[in-house]
């Protein structure tokens, strides 16, 4: 028997072991019962598998330029004790808990879910060259994607924002990425920088807490124009 | 990332059949992850990580046989289970393999070949399956389950010596 002939069977044999033991189960105790997000996560994935395994995947960035060495946890004036990395950080943060590990942030909502339709943002200082691709816009009831591309160059920008609900979270990969602190129209946020931004693109978001909205923008472009074009995100309409 | 995933779920072809896949299977698959973590949040996450795996390798998945396909996917999301398991440090790795050997004389069937490697202690299943049916690497293996590469070569050889030493002794074929 050849290593070829072995790897064949080893192949049936796994697979028939698997069938096997499938039929031998009963049914899960408890059941999966799919939660509301779970539902929206597959809308999406079967929208446009490739947008939501991208999303999915944290974006990946070169030339780590800031660690942290160990947690920092920052705690909202709301549940009284802080530890803050900055001041205009823990100002900003209402009810977010946004906690810093070495290779990635968390930011994670705390408070009462915010109810009523998704408004309708967008950039409105585009640059040259970028429109919206109407196809690979993403409209679920919290949390809309909206993609701008330059055809003639293939460069797109990004748009995100959703609504935080109670227990959900945001994961962006802090790894190879300079983080500023920025912002955006009076709101606190943070600017994901590598200098290397024609070929990764930079990032960056920010928390509305009166709306109860996270924003961030992704770009190949370099921190004076992503910061110019996050600022001109703008409301368009209230509630669609 | 963007490059390898370039080659498929581009056209509306691929999409369809991807979807096709998911509405196919989906629940089979929740079934398993649940099975496993008995955690709701747990179980979706493992789900999603494995219908990431199927869009990072739509093209080879595509070309499983549909009898086949079921158990591909059910392997798939019951390792992305025993990722969570063991990030999570509820799983105590049970490494009895001197009762597998102990255990197995006299095997004469092919069925009673697969029942054996249905009672396999479950990281030596994992590696097998991540290497035999899902194609990664060692160095992969051993980073998703979290030990180390000497450990997966070891899982993996006892396995396959394991097979050879039955097909050989006894003749047996599927």
């Amino acid at each position: 028997m050849t290593d070829h002939d072995l790897d064949t069977l080893m192949q049936r044999v796994l697979l028939d072991s698997l069938r096997l033991d499938w039929e031998k189960q009963a049914e899960p105790e408890p059941a999966f019962v799919p939660s509301a997000r779970y539902k929206r996560q597959a809308a999406g994935m079967l929208a446009d598998p490739l947008a939501w395994e991208r999303k999915r995947a944290v974006p990946v960035w070169k030339n780590i330029a800031r660690r942290t060495a160990a947690v920092l946890l920052i705690v909202s004036i709301g549940f009284g004790s802080l530890l803050a990395v900055s001041p205009a950080v823990r100002a900003a943060v209402n009810q977010w808990v946004i906690e810093w590990y070495e290779t990635h942030i968390t930011y994670r909502y705390t408070g009462e879910d915010m109810a009523g339709a998704m408004p309708q943002y967008e950039i409105t200082e585009l640059p040259e060259g970028y429109a919206e691709v109407e196809s690979e816009r993403i409209d679920w009831p919290e949390q809309v994607d909206i993609v701008y591309r330059n055809e003639e160059t293939g460069k797109t920008i990004y748009l995100n924002y959703m609504r935080m609900v109670q227990g959900s979270a945001t994961c962006i990969s802090i790894e190879e990425s300079e983080i500023l602190e920025v912002t955006v129209n009076g709101l606190d946020g943070q600017l994901f920088w590598v200098a290397d931004w024609e070929n990764h693109r930079n990032a960056v978001t920010w928390i509305d807490p009166d709306r109860g909205l996270q924003f961030m923008v992704e770009a190949n472009l370099d921190k004076t124009d992503i910061l110019h074009m996050a600022e001109s995100v703008s409301l368009v309409e209230s509630a669609k | 990332m963007l490059i390898f995933l370039l080659a498929a779920l581009e056209s509306e072809e691929d999409r369809q059949e991807f979807a096709v896949i998911y509405e196919q299977h989906h629940a089979r698959l929740e079934n398993a992850a649940m099975r496993i973590l008995k955690n709701q949040t747990d179980a979706e996450d493992a789900v999603q990580n494995a219908f990431m795996q199927v869009i990072r390798h739509f093209e080879k998945i595509s070309e499983i046989s549909c009898k086949d396909l079921p158990f591909w996917l059910i392997s798939i999301v019951k390792n992305e289970a025993l990722i969570i398991l063991r990030k999570k440090k509820k799983v105590v790795l049970l490494e009895d393999w001197d009762a597998v050997e102990n255990g197995v004389s006299g095997i004469t069937e092919y069925e009673e070949l697969v029942d054996l490697f249905v009672r396999l202690p479950d990281t030596y299943r994992a590696v097998l399956e991540m290497k035999y049916l899902l194609g990664y690497s060692y160095k992969e293996i051993s980073i998703r389950l979290g030990i180390s590469e000497t450990a997966v070569n070891t899982r993996a050889s006892r396995g396959r010596a394991l097979l050879r030493k039955y097909m050989e002794q006894e003749g047996v074929c599927p």
